[in-house]
């Protein structure tokens, strides 16, 4: 399929997706629920692209999604302070503006700490990435503007555009960014890019030796993903409407965002996908007492993950989308 | 003149930290500085050490730090399981470094998340008899609770450093660790070496596990601390040397204290990192792939 | 017939690696022109492939000159070298094992070829035709679709020199392609390199396999050590005391 086709399916797919839930749905928990799986296909999407096709692992996305999500925070907080301190009137900075912003500023962030430790082998810039995650949250911890330790409570706007609820706007945001975030991946993978990526994961050396620029391609995969990251965060404080370092630094995201795409495959963006609508959802409905009436307890839902995790990196490292790939050419056979 | 008394304080207590932080660390420099496996589950392994430490003490009153010793045949056994495992699903196949990293990363997590479900939350403590008393020599104050893991744990090392150096198998480590190809040629196998070493190396933990339920008290998301912690002696200690881990672990130790003590204790956490950080853009040399 | 040029292809002065208190290389002068086929001899351990490593960029020489066509490498990273012109082939073979083997010969042609003319950018459907040619002039053609570990060990062998050659090099070192293969398949290889010579590029030749270095190479280099104690026609090379005595006299 050619790669604006794509695009189109793509964006149609979400169009359809939007519009049909707003119409038949009305149960609010459907969009709390949906947000956090998008969010997930996002975040999942964004680590394999650094992770999966690149080869480098990081362990920090609650770094750049919390990043996100904080200069949100600050954001909102930047009117009533400019008001108070120099009565400056500006207005009130629509959620996609910060969104963009903060995909620019875990962007950065990647772009830093890629600098930073990608001259090294991968299990540096892995252990990089933890550190990364504990340095940020002890300065937004130590930070009073963004609210420190005690969180931050962040008021929705009285209007929601695009009319309905504010859950259903942000579910729709969600969805966009989804569709940004596959979308990208994919046209990375059918990309000169991509094909830099692949070799830079197989065999850096031989990937050096061949004339690929290893370095810049390693630092704009960080960049790309992080970037991603941020966006996911940005709309959180929106989401909760109370945001603690504790709640966006938490270590779900960074679990479920390397999970969801060993789990789902990491060879091509459709294993991010998989991973995180599956994960994403048994988690959900594990929490409300899907299975068996037991209200699950989300930490129960962590432990799952982890062995999930652990038993698909020792017997099926290639993930689903690797299972029916072998299965399909067993088939064939 | 009530700064300086602070900070010689902190210095002093620093210094006994980064004995222990020692202790918890030659784990990680035998599994990655020597057998190059980047164990990133090491808290959750020194996390276990702590809380069967503290089961035998809340329910036997035994003391930790014997019971950290008697515990180690059994983390032994646990890391040489671990370390079959590892080779079973990575090394054989020569899978990317990103499964086996995950695999670890899954193993951390999971050890966390377990001791969270069986333990729950609270902070967890051990009663002994150097816990809370403290002597003073001057206007320096050395609580008996530091002093005595910080003791225990330069021994251990002291201990694991001449079995490195003198015993057969150490030497084979050693060996090991530097080019398994030769090993092969005196024909002992390598595989069987490192499983030792790994062993070796988990079976660290329990005895630091003890000292670190005996230095502060225990919740299972502490773990997340001490990566950073270890990784930063590790890589500041030169990756094999044990002497150069103490340098490291001493020096951490003392800045972490001071920073805590001036700065105040949410901070910490920063220090390790941030010198881990620091040192891995600064000073390289060693770190740039293996020849 | 290696001609004589003005400037040579290759000059290296006073290069010197050390690992930590190891000296890998001392004191390494060596002169290539272009066209010549240089054969690098050296026992195990004698710093062949740190030199190669040391050329290529994959190590950085703490001491001495590295000159290409007149221009200084010092500083210049791998990728750059390559885009430069010198191409080499890894002692063990390290395929792109993920990709098929059309995708590894893409790689050096979209990252090296079409980097440095912009003029001369290939098109995907050229790039493509490239890869075929290629493939086919050492025989893998018919496996193009397949991934590197259905190739046996010469084949692999084929492919990394294939991988070398996409980059349209003036100057490659092929660092023991022939190591633990048969007569017939060093016989092979060896006509892969006589025909890219003929086509005008410079090869530089390391390996133990002594018959196939002495046909192949027009000039021998001897190293010992680090050091290098031969350089000059392979006969008389061969014949230095020196050098027999590292061979023979251990």
């Amino acid at each position: 399929m050619r790669n604006w086709v794509f695009w189109a399916v793509l964006v149609a797919v979400g169009l359809v997706f939007v519009v049909v839930s707003r119409l038949t749905i009305a149960n609010d928990y459907f969009y709390f629920a949906g947000y956090v799986v998008l969010e997930y296909v996002v975040l999942a999407t964004a680590w394999n692209i650094l992770g999966g096709y690149t080869g480098y692992t990081n362990f920090g996305t609650g770094a750049f999604f919390a990043a996100g999500a904080y200069s949100s925070v600050v954001l909102f907080k930047l009117p009533p302070l400019l008001l108070a301190t120099f009565n400056w009137t500006i207005p009130a900075m629509p959620l996609p503006v910060m969104i963009a912003v903060g995909g620019v500023v875990s962007g950065l962030i990647g772009l830093g700490t890629g600098y930073l430790t990608l001259r090294l082998r991968g299990v540096f810039f892995a252990i990089a990435t933890l550190a990364l995650s504990i340095v940020l949250q002890t300065l937004i911890v130590n930070w009073a503007f963004v609210g420190g330790s005690r969180g931050v409570f962040v008021i929705r706007p009285a209007l929601a555009p695009l009319g309905g609820g504010y859950i259903q706007y942000l579910f729709s945001l969600m969805t966009l960014l989804a569709v940004i975030a596959v979308g990208i991946a994919r046209s990375i993978e059918r990309s000169r890019l991509g094909l830099g990526f692949h070799a830079i994961r197989d065999d850096e050396l031989a990937a050096e030796a061949a004339g690929v620029p290893t370095l810049r391609l390693k630092l704009i995969s960080t960049t790309i993903s992080g970037a991603l990251m941020g966006m996911a965060g940005a709309p959180l404080p929106y989401f909760v409407t109370y945001l603690t370092p504790t709640a966006s630094f938490d270590l779900a995201y960074a679990v479920n965002s390397v999970a969801m795409p060993v789990i789902g495959g990491m060879t091509s963006w459709i294993g991010p996908v998989i991973g995180a609508i599956l994960l994403g959802t048994l988690q959900q409905l594990g929490t409300v007492g899907f299975f068996l009436d037991l209200k699950l307890d989300p930490t129960f839902n962590l432990l799952i993950v982890g062995l999930l995790l652990i038993g698909f990196v020792i017997i099926a490292p290639n993930g689903i989308v690797g299972l029916v790939q072998s299965w399909l050419r067993r088939g064939e056979a | 003149m009530v700064q300086l008394d602070l900070l010689i304080n902190a210095i002093v207590a620093g210094i006994l930290l980064g004995g222990f932080y020692a202790a918890v660390s030659v784990g990680v420099t035998i599994a990655f500085g020597m057998l190059d496996i980047a164990n990133i589950a090491a808290p959750a392994f020194i996390l276990l050490g702590s809380y069967v430490a503290y089961i035998v003490n809340f329910y036997f009153g035994i003391d930790p730090i014997l019971t950290g010793i008697v515990a180690m045949p059994l983390f032994f056994l646990l890391g040489m399981a671990a370390y079959r495992l590892y080779y079973f699903a990575f090394e054989r196949r020569g899978e990317q470094a990103i499964q086996g990293l995950a695999f670890f990363f899954g193993l951390l997590f999971v050890g966390e998340v377990s001791l969270v479900l069986i333990f729950g939350v609270d902070y967890r403590f051990v009663t002994a008899a150097y816990i809370g008393p403290s002597f003073h020599i001057g206007i320096v104050e050395v609580p008996l609770r530091m002093l005595v893991p910080c003791v225990f744990s330069l021994i251990m090392v002291g201990l694991v450093q001449l079995y490195l150096s003198r015993s057969f198998i150490g030497r084979a480590i050693l060996a090991v660790s530097q080019d398994p190809g030769a090993l092969q040629l005196m024909a002992a196998s390598p595989t069987r070496i490192k499983q030792i070493a790994f062993g070796i190396s988990i079976a660290t933990c329990s005895v630091a596990g003890s000292f670190l339920i005996i230095i502060q008290e225990v919740e299972p998301s502490i773990g997340r601390d001490y990566i950073g912690r270890i990784f930063a002696i590790c890589v500041l200690g030169g990756m094999t040397s044990m002497p150069g881990m103490l340098i490291a672990a001493v020096l951490l130790g003392v800045v972490e204290n001071i920073t805590s003590t001036f700065y105040g204790p949410s901070w910490s956490p920063a220090v390790a990192f941030g010198l881990l950080l620091v040192t891995l853009a600064v000073r390289p040399s060693g770190l740039l792939g293996r020849q | 017939m290696p001609e004589e040029t003005a400037t040579p292809l290759l000059e290296v002065k006073g290069l010197g690696k050390r690992f930590g208190g190891f000296v890998a290389l001392e004191g390494i002068e060596l002169t290539i022109a272009k066209g010549e086929r240089l054969g690098l001899i050296g026992p195990n351990g004698s710093g062949k492939s740190t030199l190669v490593n040391c050329l290529c960029g994959t190590l950085h020489n703490e001491t001495g000159t590295v000159a290409f066509a007149g221009k200084s490498l010092n500083g210049l990273i791998a990728h750059e070298r390559t885009r430069l012109g010198l191409a080499r082939s890894f002692q063990l073979p390290k395929p792109f094992h993920s990709l098929n083997l059309i995708d590894n010969i893409r790689i050096p042609l979209l990252y090296t070829v079409n980097a440095r003319h912009r003029q001369h950018h290939l098109s995907a459907a050229a790039i493509a035709e490239r890869c075929e040619e290629l493939l086919s002039h050492v025989n893998l053609a018919d496996k193009a679709r397949r991934r590197p570990r259905d190739l046996t060990q010469v084949e692999m062998r084929k492919l990394e020199l294939a991988r070398a050659v996409a980059t349209q090099p003036t100057l490659l070192f092929a660092d023991e392609a022939m190591a633990g293969l048969s007569h017939s398949e060093i016989e092979e290889i060896l006509a892969v390199l006589m025909r890219l010579n003929d086509e005008g590029i410079t090869i530089v030749l390391i390996e133990h396999i002594m018959s196939a270095v002495m046909s192949f190479s027009t000039r021998l280099v001897v190293l010992v050590a680090g050091h290098k104690i031969a350089d000059g026609l392979p006969q008389e090379a061969i014949r230095n005391p020196e050098v027999e005595k590292a061979y023979l006299g251990e």
